[in-house]
């Protein structure tokens, strides 16, 4: 038997993969395909998903307790903490304080869940929330869907597995059957489970023989556009069975849309854009052929608000930082600029933002940035030394 | 109607009205601007996704009765509120200054409502999105400086109709921490009412609840309330005007 599988993930409009909650994971040599959806409301539900599709992933499928505890719960529970206290460790004064009042609300993170296990002869599921297999023959038709919330409506109030022990919510639902009959898997949460329960045949054919992220991108752009698919974070993993008469499984990724590795590529391209941004600010500062004050005001001003930033000096022009910094000097100036990411952060914000007629307030603001500028070359160059 | 749930492409809109009058001299001044940031602290976690907050609500504050007449002290989406709330929570302050002075001018307060309303409505109602039906809450200690016109002001904002979600919603509290003055909390008639004049006003002047309302209501442990009751409550003391603000601010927020 061959499987064939894309793995696709796409998060709320607007909003990057670092923000959304869904997660997947899949073992081609156990054949076991996990999908989880962390619930908004609860406290860093992307790590608790993230977890729980990696235990589902490295211990398969009936390792579950009394139908409603995770067997592993004080291990993942004692990993979804620490990860936590890392991640909150690295934090700005503002995001702890937005963290903490998050948790008032909910201290605990939650998630739905299905996963699926594939053998030679059977396949097994097990499923907790609004989650969903759905399970087609070669026709497309459906041969059966498994999820613990089957049949109910689709709102915010989902069952889930929670960090906290005691705080589970619903009856995992569990259900197996003969692989012969089956030409395709498909792994949904819930926003894309309700459009394909309500969808056309055609409209679910094209889901089901996606291969590329372009086109599930684009489907899921349509749909949400059309208001037949709620915005919501979205993961879809696809497996195509192909029968054969070979006793082994053999596993083949089409499209493996790797949420860590989206993340990171995501936080890189944000860095080099901060890295251009502040070269482009410091260009305009010293090319400006109408300043929007005159030097002397912007002096007056300054004496009240650059005690701490180094002198600028006015020498110091475009020419003279393109030259000291080629483009991957450029990236590194971004990243140490990392360490100056909560003054920056909201001083870039603010130039975006403040309309020309506080000019002043503006330049202010560039001068101070020339500063945070010279004060990374400086770093840079002993860094060289 | 007043159904949709508040999200970043369905912003809900709450409109605080604070009097400022002379009357609110005292207790009443500090604990109108406690429950306001009681319950935009509130707002604001129901808007927290990680590190970051949605725009899913905006938030205007008008003042009446300071020294300014009427006026709108503080505007904008509960994102822009962060830093100062942050600041409130650590040092045990409020989000507005206690004030108390002059007359109690509730009409033209509502007149300002209505204006900021209808802004909000022409810039939103352009988008395909639907618009959830604006929240107005009312905290006085007393009487407007005119009935008629505060009657007539107030219902004309609640008689303003949303494109998607039905009339503005009008939730109205009077505060009054005497203890030979017992709490009226959602009444279905006048008949409860006799003799307490605040009260009877403020039945004209606010909005039913709706199924959605009483049970936001009940999570935040109000009883004895059924279909047909009016969002207000009479002769409010500290702990039911903080969570009768929570309750109106985060109606909308599942």
């Amino acid at each position: 038997m061959r499987l064939e599988y894309s793995a696709f993930i796409m998060p709320h409009i607007g909003d990057s993969y670092s923000q959304c909650a869904d997660r997947f994971a899949i073992d081609k040599n156990t054949h076991r395909f996990a999908v989880a959806d962390g619930v908004g409301a609860s406290f860093f539900p992307e790590v608790w998903a993230e977890l729980v599709v990696k235990d589902f992933k490295d211990h398969g499928l009936f390792e579950f307790e009394k139908d409603t505890i995770l067997l592993r719960e004080p291990d993942l529970i004692s990993s979804w903490k620490d990860e936590v206290t890392n991640k909150i460790s690295n934090l700005t004064s503002k995001e702890k304080f937005l963290v903490e009042m998050s948790k008032e609300k909910c201290d605990f993170a939650a998630c739905t869940f299905v996963g699926l296990s594939i053998d030679n002869k059977e396949w097994h599921c097990k499923a907790l929330g609004d989650s969903y297999l759905f399970v087609l023959d070669k026709d497309y038709k459906l041969i059966t869907k498994v999820a613990s919330q089957n049949g109910h409506d689709f709102d915010n109030f989902p069952e889930y597995f929670a960090s906290e022990h005691g705080k589970n919510n619903g009856t995992i639902a569990s259900e197996s059957g003969n692989i012969s009959e089956v030409a395709y898997f498909i792994l949904l949460t819930d926003a894309i489970s309700d459009w394909f329960i309500n969808a056309n045949d055609d409209k679910r054919n094209t889901l089901v023989n996606l291969r590329d992220r372009q086109s599930f991108e684009s489907l899921i752009n349509t749909e949400r556009a059309s208001g037949k698919m709620k915005d919501d974070d979205t993961t879809a993993v696809i497996i195509r069975v192909m029968q054969d008469d070979s006793e082994n499984i053999s596993v083949e990724e089409i499209c493996n849309m790797d949420i860590t590795q989206l993340i990171k590529e995501e936080e890189s391209f944000i860095v080099e854009q901060q890295a251009e941004r502040l070269a482009k600010v410091a260009g305009e500062e010293t090319t400006q052929s109408q300043p929007l004050q005159t030097e002397e005001s912007m002096s007056n001003n300054d004496a009240q608000t650059t005690d701490n930033i180094p002198s600028i000096d006015k020498e110091t022009d475009n020419a003279e930082i393109k030259t000291q910094i080629d483009n991957n000097e450029l990236l590194e100036l971004a990243q140490t600029m990392q360490e100056y990411e909560e003054k920056m952060g909201s001083i870039i914000r603010k130039i975006n933002d403040i309309p020309r007629r506080y000019k002043k307030e503006l330049n202010k603001i560039r001068r101070k940035i020339k500063g945070y500028i010279k004060q990374t070359i400086k770093i840079l160059d002993k860094m060289k030394n | 109607m007043a159904n949709i749930q508040w999200g970043t492409k369905t912003p809900g809109h709450i409109i605080y009205l604070i009097d400022q009058s002379g009357s609110m001299s005292g207790v009443n001044e500090q604990k109108a601007a406690e429950s306001i940031t009681a319950a935009m602290i509130e707002t604001l976690k129901g808007c927290i996704n990680g590190k970051e907050v949605r725009n899913r609500v905006y938030v205007t504050i008008i003042g009446y009765g300071n020294e300014n007449g009427v006026s709108i002290i503080r505007e904008g989406w509960i994102a822009d509120f962060v830093s100062d709330l942050q600041n409130c929570k650590t040092n045990n302050t409020t989000i507005i200054a206690p004030k108390s002075y002059g007359m109690t001018p509730m009409a033209e307060a509502f007149t300002m409502a209505n204006k900021c309303i209808n802004t909000w409505l022409s810039q939103r109602q352009t988008q395909d999105a639907k618009v959830p039906a604006p929240i107005v809450i009312n905290i006085t200690d007393g009487y407007p400086d005119n009935v008629n016109t505060a009657t007539q002001e107030a219902q004309e904002v609640m008689n303003i109709q949303t494109r998607d979600d039905g009339n503005v919603l009008v939730f109205n509290i009077h505060m009054d921490d005497s203890s030979d003055q017992v709490e009226i909390k959602f009444p279905t008639n006048k008949s409860v009412l006799k003799g307490v004049p605040e009260g009877e006003f403020l039945f004209d002047i606010s909005s039913e609840m709706t199924e959605d309302f009483i049970r936001a209501a009940k999570a935040q442990r109000f009883e004895g309330i059924m279909t047909g009751s009016k969002g207000f409550v009479v002769n409010a003391k500290g702990d039911t005007l903080v969570r009768f603000v929570t309750f109106g601010s985060g109606v909308s927020q599942h």
